[in-house]
């Protein structure tokens, strides 16, 4: 069991052997290194999102830990504005490309990305630099304007919501991997990974969600599904005037955080601690009583990762 | 096509070279780059056309160059001035190959001759309807002058007719074609190959009158060539007044003519007076099948200079038997048409003036839709109240950049190349929501259907005739076209005490923020009117019916603040947070 001095102790051993082995060049600084065996949730601050991704994945052993050869893979990034990346008001575009090589790399037989857009999709796809970057690292990028590219289910654990129509790629994939970027958010109070789902469903059942108790809605969905992987983007954390934002002045610049987790409760109830929230937001509340992850993250096995250039 | 029915004849003489085609094919390569151009400008729904190419095709065109004119003097403007120094020097050549609706009839023929199985015009000699024809056009210069240019331009503009069958007939169906590929695609597995559109029919106010138009264009296109632009256009009209004494004419050589009636069966303009051996070169469309058509070399196209004399210079009219003066006095017909030139003339200046003038009326805010609502009066309809009387009648809204519902009555000719190239597709043919028929078919922007896109200025980068002026990205941020007004008791957060935000989620400009008044247990969507600049984000976002946050338009647009904030103070800690 780590007590804090013991923390402490591993965490400036580590510190040392990376200053005195400069030559390894982007190392790491670990305040508190796994001992032993996969986090529950890692967070990793860093000046660079692909280094801080490649990282963060390390400690669950790869990408292989999550992408068998020959499966399909859907990356559901945010996607919802016509924003530039420097807006943050999307998942930055160097995540999912890096995240589709990676899942190529491993085997997979096919990667698609989509986002059901707030802005109209085709500039949405285009502005953000997520089609393009996704495209070129070898994804197929999926239109998802139109009921046609929807099917119904049933949420039969659903309690505001029964029966959605949700994207065809997240229905017929193996692996689901969500990967949103975190914002304020004038309705929901905050959008990370479980807000992030509401761009699998349909225009329709994205209105609904609005009318019947948008807290509840969001959490109902993960009755459904849970993305297999969280990878939430909170470089430079949108803190007012989401989820679309105005300026580059409603971001602070100063998070520089990147967190995976495949429990989506526990990330999003992180999240909200660097919104600077104290309690957990209603949906993700509502998600942990209805036993769909944990919130209680002093509980959990918390991987915090210093990246130093 | 051509002659199928004719015995050969004696052996052509030395004057009917090859080069007798040249002229009639390059008319059909040009016209034919000239309807792509217009067609894929108006049916683009993938808005894969480059804006800059719509606009320049567009802006060429005669009557939005000329409104461009005697507005703006953009460079586009100068379009109708070489338009009318080619008319005066070649011809009617814009109704050759320029004119969108022209060359659409000239397929329409084609077609229709296919069908039926026949030469494609085959049509007898027919006298000018020039009382008809000249008095619609004075009747057009009336209008402008009497303040009604924009009725009577949208609904006579050759260029806008065959905008809003593009627009509302044409590319309804594409998109149709598209979305049953888009179906089969994805059915195949690859969904990103061909995206489904959004099908948006116009409503049936906005459709019918195009319809019924296009139709009756059909049917004279069929059976009767050119018979449209010969009689009902204006602009057909004018430059027939210009081409009639044009410096190089289309006229037959009576020295080789010999009657054969080969270039006559092939006149789409029913022109040619084979007895007097005479063209009515104010009717030719400057196809040039006449002199394609003969064997003889009979048709020619030869310098006239500025004469009236219907002989070129220097032909010597020797086999001819009877002296011009003799063959063709001057009659009643043509005294009345030298009248009306006259008088079209003098029209056609007073009818600049006039635009210039009404300009200075419309920047003044002066005819408006629905009666006149002076600035300052918003912020009202915020809050608490029950009097939901905009949300309920809300004014029209006018896209940003045409600066006021005047601009929009008096200038716009409807062509809906702002409607078609809108990419949010948020901009909709208005049936009467401008408060008269002056706003029939004229663009206004539909919060139900979508919202206007912050950062897009599309409509006023291709406007053609300079109804909506182009804006830069950053003055398109602060461009006030309405006004968001809140009815909280509608509101979803108040009715049913959910969380909810949808509308403040939309807003780009940081005007509509969820606040928590006195009296209220939820934070509620509150506008703050500095900085609202009317995009309809928000009404097209929320969630209830009737909807609880509605933009009413404002009649003469205005500049909003922009919302400035300090920067969000960093992490005090260098820490995780958790």
């Amino acid at each position: 069991m780590n007590t804090r001095r013991d923390f402490i102790k591993k965490g400036l051993v580590a510190g040392a052997t990376a200053a005195a082995l400069p030559s390894l060049g982007n190392l790491v600084a670990a305040d508190a290194p796994a001992s032993g065996g996969v986090p529950d949730l890692i967070t990793v601050k860093g000046e660079d999102r692909v280094a801080m991704l490649d990282r963060a994945l390390e400690a669950f052993g790869g990408i292989g830990a999550f992408v068998k050869k020959g499966q399909k893979i859907v990356i559901k990034p945010n996607i919802g504005w016509d924003k530039p990346p420097e807006l943050c008001a999307n998942t930055h575009p160097d995540i999912v490309a890096r995240l589709v090589t990676l899942c190529l790399g491993a085997g997979a037989s096919e990667v698609s990305v989509f986002d059901n857009t707030c802005d109209q999709w085709d500039k949405s796809y285009k502005t953000s630099g997520i089609a393009d970057a996704a495209r070129a690292a070898g994804a197929r990028v999926l239109p998802a304007n139109n009921d046609s590219y929807y099917r119904d289910i049933e949420i039969p654990g659903g309690v505001s919501i029964k029966k959605v129509k949700v994207h065809t790629a997240v229905l017929d994939s193996d692996v689901f991997i969500n990967v949103p970027v975190l914002k304020h958010h004038g309705g929901a109070t905050m959008t990370a990974c479980m807000k992030n789902l509401m761009g699998i469903v349909s225009k329709a059942d994205q209105r609904s969600y609005h009318r019947n108790g948008l807290h509840q809605c969001i959490a109902d969905i993960l009755s459904f599904k849970k993305p297999d992987l969280n990878i939430l983007d909170a470089f430079s954390p949108m803190k007012r005037n989401g989820p679309k934002g105005v300026t580059v002045a409603d971001l602070d610049t100063s998070v520089k955080q990147l967190l995976i987790s495949r429990d989506i409760v526990a990330i999003d109830a992180a999240a909200s601690r660097i919104m600077g929230h104290k309690r957990d937001i209603e949906h993700v509340r509502i998600a942990a009583e209805a036993g769909h992850g944990r919130n209680n993250l002093g509980e959990l096995k918390i991987e915090r990762v210093r990246m130093t250039a | 096509m051509k002659k199928q029915n004719n015995t050969p004849r004696k052996t052509a003489p030395e004057n009917a070279s090859p080069a007798r085609h040249v002229l009639r094919r390059l008319r059909i390569v040009a016209a034919f780059a000239s309807i792509l151009i217009a067609l894929a400008a108006f049916i683009d729904f993938r808005d894969l056309v480059p804006n800059h190419l719509k606009h320049v095709y567009t802006s060429a065109q005669f009557v939005p160059s000329v409104l461009t004119f005697a507005t703006a003097f953009h460079a586009t403007a100068l379009a109708c001035l070489l338009i009318l120094a080619l008319t005066f020097a070649f011809g009617r050549v814009y109704c050759s190959v320029i004119c969108p609706l022209g060359i659409l009839q000239d397929v329409i023929s084609r077609i229709s001759a296919k069908i039926r199985r026949k030469p494609p015009y085959k049509l007898p000699a027919k006298k000018a309807h020039n009382t008809l024809r000249h008095a619609i056009l004075a009747a057009t210069l009336l209008a402008i002058v009497a303040g009604w240019g924009g009725v009577a331009l949208a609904w006579l503009d050759p260029y806008s007719h065959f905008g809003r069958f593009a627009s509302t007939l044409f590319r309804p169906l594409a998109v149709v074609a598209n979305n049953i590929a888009a179906t089969v695609a994805n059915a195949l597995g690859h969904p990103a190959a061909i995206p489904q559109v959004n099908v948006s029919f116009a409503a049936a106010g906005a459709l019918l009158p195009p319809l019924l138009i296009f139709i009756a264009v059909a049917i004279m296109a069929a059976k009767r060539g050119r018979l449209w632009c010969n009689t009902v256009c204006p602009v057909g009209t004018l430059l027939g007044l210009v081409s009639r004494r044009a410096l190089w004419r289309v006229s037959i050589d009576k020295t080789a003519c010999v009657k054969c009636g080969d270039c006559l069966r092939a006149c789409k303009a029913q022109c040619i007076d084979l007895r007097a051996a005479e063209i009515d070169f104010s009717r030719c469309v400057a196809c040039y099948d006449c002199i394609s058509v003969c064997d003889e070399g009979g048709v020619k196209y030869r310098w006239h200079g500025v004469s009236a004399r219907r002989e070129p210079r220097g032909i010597s009219n020797r086999n001819s038997q009877i002296p011009n003066s003799i063959a063709r006095p001057p009659s009643r017909a043509n005294r009345r048409a030298f009248i009306s030139t006259a008088m079209a003339g003098t029209l056609a200046t007073v009818g600049a003036t006039a635009l210039l003038a009404s300009r200075g009326i419309a920047q003044n805010g002066g005819r408006q839709g629905k009666g006149p609502k002076g600035p300052g009066q918003h912020g009202q309809g915020h809050g608490r109240g029950r009097d939901f009387s905009k949300l309920d009648n809300p004014e029209v809204v006018a896209p940003p950049g045409a600066q006021s519902v005047a601009r929009i009555l008096s200038q716009c000719t409807a062509c809906q190349l702002c409607v078609s190239a809108c990419p949010s597709h948020v901009l909709e043919p208005a049936f009467l929501e401008y408060g008269n028929l002056a706003g029939l078919m004229k663009p206004r922007l539909n919060f139900d259907k979508s919202f206007c896109n912050f950062d897009c200025t599309v409509c006023s980068d291709v406007c053609p005739d300079g109804t909506i002026l182009h804006l830069a990205r950053d003055a398109k941020h602060t461009t006030r076209i309405g006004l968001a007004h809140t009815a909280h008791p509608r509101c979803i957060i108040v009715k049913d005490g959910t969380a909810c935000g949808a509308c403040a989620e939309h807003c780009p400009t940081g005007a509509l923020q969820m606040k928590k008044p006195p009296g209220h247990a939820d934070a509620v969507p509150v506008v703050d009117p500095r900085y609202c600049i009317g995009c309809g984000a928000c009404q097209y976002a929320c969630p209830v019916t009737p909807k609880a946050i509605v933009i009413s338009g404002i009649a003469k647009h205005e500049t909003a603040e922009k919302l400035v904030q300090e920067q969000v103070a960093p992490t005090t800690t260098d820490d995780f947070a958790f």
